[in-house]
């Protein structure tokens, strides 16, 4: 007669097998959706090069504080930076760490102009690019030390970006028509 | 891990040439038959690391758009899905840092570490249930390590690389998680935690 009492599962022989026999875990409705409209938009709002370039000009010069200063310079402030200051490397990741944090905490996808998104997404590959470098084994520490210099300067590029576009809201402006006037 | 006993990830799934194709001329429905395919796999991965269904959601979206941006750069060195998981794993370990919890982790100890590593997990582990809530009480970067290590059979040297963190870090992390997660499950509750720690 067949035993048709609970049934244990039977042990995992490594965690391993324990990982591998939890159910993968389900997303929420509506993903592909929001990912084609996405898609959609981006492929709408592709800027040419010249309107990249304006851009930058824009933000070199409305936002100098953000942009121009030298990445070496990065302020130390606090105690856990204290030790940062010493290490030019340290410091750099500790001024990678806080523009991400700033970035995190400011953005705002569900509302962004054609030019901005593009400009923006051109960064975060050349930002994608340099971490694939970073990953490479046998770098030198000037070789570490140049790519997470990029890496702090792209970064500062996006936090402009991003300032620049809540400055001009309270404008009432778009980043669009800011381009324009540039140009 | 031994060498020559990696896991298969849930990412190992084919992608027909054919699709992968239509893909990287921008057919969008091959786009979505890519999504779909990897939808789970993807999400799964982001929620342990990140532990939050929300940020892990967004992982996803932003995994697939940078698939979709980049796949012409695909080449072909390694699985597609290799691929794709390595953007997966970037983004979800880029969402973590943003969140600021590379200091959720297990402090480091004294050396004497790896001493249960090889030994089995206890039945409990048979409990999908109980595995869950366990793992979701370890801390998110020492989460991370435990799974990249035994889910997604990363070494150590690609585990330090991706968190840009020492190979030790990693294999303490490793030790002290294990530890963790096994006296977790000992106790059946999933909940314990240490004094002092997320």
């Amino acid at each position: 007669m067949p035993d048709t009492g609970p049934r244990t599962p039977p042990a995992p022989a490594t965690w391993a097998d324990a990982f591998a026999a939890l159910p993968l875990e389900a997303p929420p409705r509506g993903g592909w959706e929001t990912l084609a409209a996405r898609l959609g938009a981006r492929r709408h709002a592709r800027a040419p090069l010249w309107l990249a370039a304006a851009a930058v000009a824009l933000l070199a010069i409305a936002l100098p504080w953000l942009v121009l200063r030298p990445v070496e310079e990065a302020p130390a402030s606090g105690p856990e930076v204290a030790h940062a200051a010493e290490d030019p490397m340290e410091a750099l990741l500790a001024e990678s760490a806080r523009l991400e944090t700033l970035l995190a905490a400011a953005r705002d996808d569900r509302f962004g102009s054609g030019a901005e998104l593009a400009l923006s997404g051109e960064i975060e590959s050349r930002l994608a690019t340099i971490d694939a470098a970073l990953r490479q084994p046998g770098l030198s520490r000037e070789q570490r030390h140049a790519l997470w210099q990029e890496r702090v300067a792209g970064l500062r590029t996006l936090a402009g970006i991003e300032s620049s576009r809540r400055w001009l809201e309270t404008q009432g402006a778009m980043y669009d028509t800011a381009l324009v006037l540039v140009d | 891990m031994p060498v020559g006993t990696r896991p298969a990830s849930s990412f190992a799934i084919d992608l027909p040439d054919a699709v992968l194709a239509r893909a990287r001329a921008g057919d969008r429905s091959a786009f979505e038959q890519v999504y779909r395919r990897f939808e789970r796999p993807v999400f799964t991965l982001a929620l342990r690391i990140c532990g939050d269904h929300e940020e892990a959601s967004e992982v996803l979206q932003e995994t697939m758009l940078k698939v979709f941006d980049r796949i012409r750069d695909f080449r072909g060195d390694s699985p597609f899905w290799a691929w794709l998981r390595q953007i997966a794993v970037n983004e979800a370990l880029m969402k973590l840092r943003r969140g600021r919890r590379h200091a959720d982790e297990l402090p480091l100890e004294d050396g004497s570490e790896a001493a249960d590593d090889l030994a089995p997990p206890p039945s409990a582990a048979a409990d999908a249930a109980l595995l869950q809530r366990a793992l979701a009480a370890l801390p998110a970067t020492t989460r991370s390590v435990l799974w990249l290590y035994h889910a997604e059979g990363y070494t150590h040297e690609e585990i330090a690389a991706a968190m840009n963190r020492t190979i030790s870090f990693s294999k303490s992390q490793l030790s002290r998680g294990l530890r963790r997660l096994r006296a977790l499950l000992e106790s059946g509750t999933g909940s314990t935690k240490e004094p002092g720690h997320a």
